[in-house]
């Protein structure tokens, strides 16, 4: 062994693997489990109420690069139940979403158009909510539109939604089982 | 580490911000300015005729330019040689008016060679009276009995309802528009509102289908609505001129279609002498914009589209014309109390009692012509009045909104000696009976003075003049000669009443008396803002009594101008009599008022109370606090001084007012703090920006409409054919008892 020869590395006394590849391989992990803990902490999405992820098609020619209007519908399927009373957050995941309005549902008991939360209101994102304190035979069961929200879009592509419901009741005001969906509106 | 979705929110509008931030600083409209149009043309365009004739017409076509007449101009040259080295001379003729009347001017100009001779011509305006046929052909006309010529117009009619719970109102505006012409329109409506009105509803109805507008920066909102419009989508954008100013416009609205407007405000009433007041303003009174004015608010004749300069500009129906827009207002009252007496000033009203607390009221059919305010004042029962709170809870916590009265002693202690100035608008728009009450008014107050007091009156239209130099002993013979002054005055001319605000606050305040200056006016003008500033500046120790004269006086300035000169402000309609409104005036300055006001809020802890400097307490009129709380109300505690004289009394807060609960007091709330803001503003301009801040984040915070925020509403789901089609006034009558000719632009 003459001068200009390495050093032998530390080797683990187990699997005879260098030393230093062991901590290499420890701080991967750990990134990848930090990277993970991230992901799993999604900003909009923190609620353990379901959140759906729907992506929404738009034109993908040029001519779609100027600003256009369009509707996205909001569906609460509660099943069996009748629904009085609901709230959801809906969000673009892209910032160059404005609403510009929000409209009503389909069914009678949630024709007016909803209440949105000023303070929770940005461009892209809107907390929503209604109710209707009918008796059951005049709420909706079953899926049923409960709100259209008119929004600008920047340029053309697709945009990714999420969209979560966070109160669905009935007009007893026990909480009740039910499904979000949304869809581009069809004129 | 995990970020909560909180901090993510925050980020987010932390982004935003900085977005809009960025959006400001590069001008985020896309709509062309003026200066596009009228930059200095290159000297190729200026020699190419034909430049010249799309400059003109894009230049007409966008609004800037009306159309007008041609003039001509010709250039003659005379003795021009080729080649020729010598001083070339040239002649223009300038015609002006019609070819057969024309008036012909020969100007000779000398030139040398290489020098260029630039004719700029201003042509004659002839504002363009549309026919009735305008925008399209087939205008949907009704003729009305006893009216001599009926004008279609994009607004067929407005509905008011409205419901007060103790002294706190809900109303709700709905503007019908719709098209009677054959072509689509843009439709532009220029409409009051109460000044306190915190506006936080706007949806609009298109068929069947409601859609809620959206509360948004209001340069985003306009920029939003533009594009809307110019892609064929119906839209409606409602702004904010000037607290009781707004502008509401609808687009792409199609032949035969409608489209309604619906508007919820709240507000608080005004507490005068034993009486609520309701005011429902109806119609924007004709203001009057001083030379070099551009954010004014403009007052033309109908059709006459950008003639004032103005950037709010209000169109005005010639006399004998009618529109067929009308006004249904209904009014549910529950007042807590025994009401005693309905009174409406302006307006045949019918009233059904439904308890002895609570009224029904209904505009009477005949009498929906939206020329005059709705002032309905129900008087309750006095003995019952006390110092009464309403609170109200939500997500963003707890408000308070309470009337402070002012203690019964105050009416024991005599007033001092006075130094009484009288400020009476001659303008062109005070012509006839409005200078007519308010000499009458003056007359009663100035019978009343004693030999202990002084006066002064000062008049002003586009200059001032005064009685004498300086305020005079008010002895009989100088009353005398007051009264042959007053009788003297004539109105016309311009409403500068910046003079008379100088000629009445700017001489030495005589020490041994109390100063008190009363505007009589109807405070129609476009420079609110510069007025109320320059009160601010020179009040000093004076107190100011406004008086707003007329049936549809410009409210805020009025309201303004009180708080700022710590007075109180009070209403003569043609209706009115003035020697009874007087009275009150006379009661009111009779005594000291109560001042350098302070509260002990007990077991309350109160944060944010508006206004931050609470005016002064005057017999019959209590002062509205609002503020948010924690704890329970009890006990509240006034303090303050009458003339040197501490004074200071209890109220206990009655738990049942307490327990009233009002959604719209966090509104109101939201509204007085801007309101405040905005003053502050004004008065402080090296702080505006950060001002206007807070200010825009409390307006959308509330979604209230402010000078900063508007209502955008989009129809992504209608999509109309071509562009946006002609953009159409919403023409008014001018004000009762308003002379058109001597305030209208024509």
């Amino acid at each position: 062994m003459n001068a200009f020869d390495p050093q032998p590395a530390a080797m683990c006394h187990r699997c005879r693997i260098p030393m230093c590849w062991v901590l290499l391989i420890a701080l991967d992990f750990c990134l990848m489990a930090f990277a993970l803990a991230q992901e799993s902490e999604t900003p909009v999405l923190s609620s353990p109420v379901q959140v759906t992820e729907v992506r929404i098609p738009g034109p993908q020619n040029e001519a779609g690069d100027a600003a256009r209007f369009e509707a996205i519908d909001v569906f609460v399927d509660s099943g069996n139940h009748h629904l009085a009373a609901w709230q959801l957050e809906l969000a673009s995941a892209t910032k160059d979403v404005e609403i510009v309005g929000i409209e009503g549902g389909e069914h009678p008991a949630f024709k007016e158009p909803p209440h949105y939360d000023p303070r929770a209101m940005n461009n892209n994102r809107v907390i929503l909510g209604a109710f209707n304190t009918g008796s059951d035979d005049e709420l909706p069961r079953g899926r049923s539109r409960v709100a259209r929200v008119h929004v600008r879009i920047a340029g053309s592509g697709d945009r990714l939604w999420h969209i979560e419901l966070t109160t669905s009741a009935s007009s007893g005001g026990t909480k009740i089982p039910a499904e979000i969906s949304i869809a581009k509106a069809q004129g | 580490m995990a970020i909560s979705k909180s901090r993510w929110s925050a980020l987010t509008v932390l982004l935003l911000s900085i977005a809009s931030l960025v959006q400001i600083g590069c001008g985020g409209s896309n709509e062309s300015t003026s200066s596009e149009y009228f930059s200095e043309p290159k000297n190729s365009e200026m020699k190419d005729a034909g430049n010249e004739r799309d400059f003109a017409a894009e230049a007409m076509s966008s609004g800037i330019m009306s159309p007008q007449r041609v003039d001509e101009a010709e250039v003659v040259y005379e003795g021009m040689p080729e080649n020729a080295q010598r001083t070339r001379s040239l002649s223009t003729v300038f015609r002006t008016g019609s070819v057969q009347s024309g008036k012909t001017t020969r100007t000779t100009y000398e030139l040398m060679p290489g020098e260029e001779l630039w004719v700029i011509a201003r042509g004659i305006e002839t504002p363009s009276r549309p026919a009735e046929d305008r925008p399209g052909c087939g205008a949907l006309m009704a003729k009305l009995p006893d009216v001599e010529k009926v004008v279609p117009v994009p607004l067929k009619h407005t509905s008011v309802v409205g419901s007060i719970d103790g002294y706190v109102a809900t109303v709700d505006v709905t503007q019908q528009f719709q098209n009677p012409y054959s072509s689509k329109i843009e439709a532009v409506y220029v409409f009051p509102l109460p000044e306190n009105a915190a506006v936080n509803e706007f949806i609009m109805t298109v068929g069947d289908r409601k859609i809620r507008g959206i509360i948004r920066e209001r340069e985003q909102a306009e920029k939003i609505y533009n594009e809307a419009r110019s892609q064929g989508h119906v839209a409606s954008l409602l702004t904010e001129e000037r607290p009781n100013i707004f502008t509401q416009k609808v687009a792409n609205i199609e032949p035969g279609k409608q489209i309604d407007i619906n508007i919820r405000y709240f507000n608080t009433l005004r507490y005068d002498d034993g009486s609520y007041e309701f005011v429902f303003p109806m119609v924007v009174g004709p203001r009057y914009n001083p030379p070099a004015t551009m954010d004014g608010v403009g007052a033309v004749a109908r059709g006459a589209n950008g003639a004032s300069g103005q950037s709010t500009e209000v169109q005005y129906l010639t006399p004998g014309e009618r529109s067929g827009h009308d006004v249904s207002l209904s009014l549910n009252i529950k007042a807590g109390v025994d009401i005693e007496d309905v009174r409406c000033v302006n307006h045949t009203v019918d009233v059904k009692i439904n308890s002895e607390t609570e009224r029904q009221i209904v505009l009477s059919a005949g009498d929906s012509i939206p020329n005059k305010d709705f002032v309905l004042q129900y008087k309750v029962a006095g003995d019952k009045i006390k110092t009464a709170m309403m609170t109200h809870k939500d997500d963003h916590g707890q408000y308070f909104t309470m009337m402070v009265y002012p203690p019964a002693e105050l009416k024991q202690v005599e007033r001092s000696p006075m130094e009484m100035v009288f400020v009476l608008d001659c303008s062109g728009s005070m012509n006839g009976r409005p200078l007519e009450q308010a000499r009458a008014a003056v007359t009663h107050v100035l019978r009343t003075l004693t030999p202990r007091d002084t006066f002064q009156i000062i008049n002003f239209n586009s200059s001032s003049s005064q009685l004498g130099p300086a305020p005079i002993i008010a002895s009989p013979e100088n009353i005398r000669r007051g009264l042959a002054y007053l009788a003297s005055l004539n109105s016309n001319g311009g409403t500068e009443m910046i003079r008379g605000l100088q000629a009445a606050l700017d001489f030495p305040h005589d020490e041994g008396r109390y100063r008190l200056v009363s505007f009589m006016t109807d405070g129609y003008i476009g420079n609110d803002p510069d007025i109320l500033n320059a009160v601010a500046q020179k009040v000093g120790d004076s107190r100011i009594f406004s008086f707003g004269v007329g049936q549809s006086p410009n409210r805020y300035l009025l309201d303004r101008m009180a708080l700022l000169g710590r007075g109180a402000v009070a209403y003569l309609s043609l209706n009115d009599d003035p020697v009874q409104i007087m009275n009150r005036f006379n009661e009111r300055i009779s005594h000291p008022a109560m001042t350098d006001l302070n509260i002990d809020w007990g077991t309350m802890n109160v944060t944010d109370v508006y206004p931050q400097i609470l005016p002064d307490l005057i017999v019959g009129r209590p002062v509205v606090v609002t503020g948010r709380f924690t704890g329970e109300p009890s006990t509240v505690s006034i303090g303050g001084r009458t003339g040197m004289q501490p004074i200071s009394y209890s109220v206990a807060v009655d738990s049942r007012d307490t327990n009233k609960d009002h959604k719209g007091i966090g509104a109101v709330w939201a509204r007085l703090k801007i309101a405040d803001l905005m003053a502050q503003a004004s008065r402080t301009p090296n702080q505006a920006n950060e001002l206007q801040q807070t200010i825009l984040q409390t307006a959308l915070d509330y979604s209230l409409m402010s000078a900063f925020t508007a209502f955008v509403a989009v129809d992504s789901m209608t999509k109309t054919e071509g562009q946006f089609g002609t953009t159409v006034a919403v023409p008014v009558p001018v004000p009762q008892g308003v002379r058109y000719d001597t305030s209208v632009e024509n």
